[in-house]
């Protein structure tokens, strides 16, 4: 959590101070900035992606320190393998499955902690379909319209904040009741 | 905070069970792991010989030989 609150947070508003930089008023400017709201909302997906694998990575590292040591090794292997946070985008199906295999329900843990995180996660695979489309130059899959406003890379930014932060409290609370002590 | 204690490319051992393993430090994934401590990411082959990976702390893992050219 504290990295997302510092190093994302701070490449975060350097791409946002680069687009609010770029001069004029012209068609030149209007591309410079489409471009650099497509390389914001790709970071963001990036950094988020980064912060959901961290917190997976913690999660293990709690969980396996409380097994016996010869069995740590294989067990640290088993809980991250083929994670799906290693590979692809953050999507909700791959953060779930991945979070799942460590014994919690997480979606409906989530869900439960703020009803608004049913919207928040919609909001989260909307990025990842924008992502995706920047990434193969396809824009159907998000409606046709290749226009990417920053205030809605913004908005995404701020839902995102707001699931890393409940993410990262329904995990604490898990791993409080599992282990019998607080996290971190 | 803890430094690194090995950095990428570096050979180490390792358990895994009862046995020791070999493998090679692909990513220092930064002091993430319980109270900050710092987790390192290590391809391995297990058999089949297919590449695995897994996350451990550095009082797991010992040096094997630093790779060459290795920064």
């Amino acid at each position: 959590m504290k990295k997302w609150q510092g190093e994302r947070t701070d490449a975060l508003n350097e791409i946002e101070t680069a687009q609010c930089s770029v001069g004029g008023t012209d068609r030149g400017r209007r591309y410079a900035t489409g471009q650099i709201n497509y390389s914001y909302a790709a970071l963001l997906s990036s950094h988020f992606q980064g912060f959901c694998r961290d917190l997976h990575s913690e999660c293990i590292d709690h969980i396996v320190a409380t097994s016996p040591v010869t069995l740590q090794g294989f067990l640290r292997v088993e809980f991250a393998w083929n994670r799906s946070l290693d590979k692809g985008n953050p999507h909700p199906g791959g953060i779930g499955s991945d979070f799942n295999r460590l014994g919690i329900q997480f979606w409906p843990t989530v869900n439960h902690r703020n009803a608004r995180n049913v919207r928040r996660s919609r909001q989260l695979q909307n990025l990842i379909d924008w992502r995706n489309a920047i990434a193969h130059k396809d824009f159907d899959p998000v409606g046709g319209d290749p226009t990417l406003h920053l205030s809605t890379v913004r908005a995404w930014r701020r839902t995102l904040g707001a699931l890393a932060l409940d993410f990262d409290q329904t995990m604490y609370d898990y791993l409080a009741a599992l282990l019998g002590v607080a996290p971190w | 905070m803890s430094e690194a204690q090995f950095h990428k490319g570096d050979r180490v051992r390792f358990k895994l069970g009862i046995r020791s393993v070999q493998g090679v430090v692909k990513e220092d994934r930064g002091p993430i792991g319980i109270k900050g401590r710092r987790l390192y990411l290590v391809e391995f082959r297990a058999e089949p010989p297919s590449p695995s990976q897994v996350e451990l702390p550095a009082d797991q893992m010992e040096t094997v030989q630093r790779a060459v050219g290795a920064k």
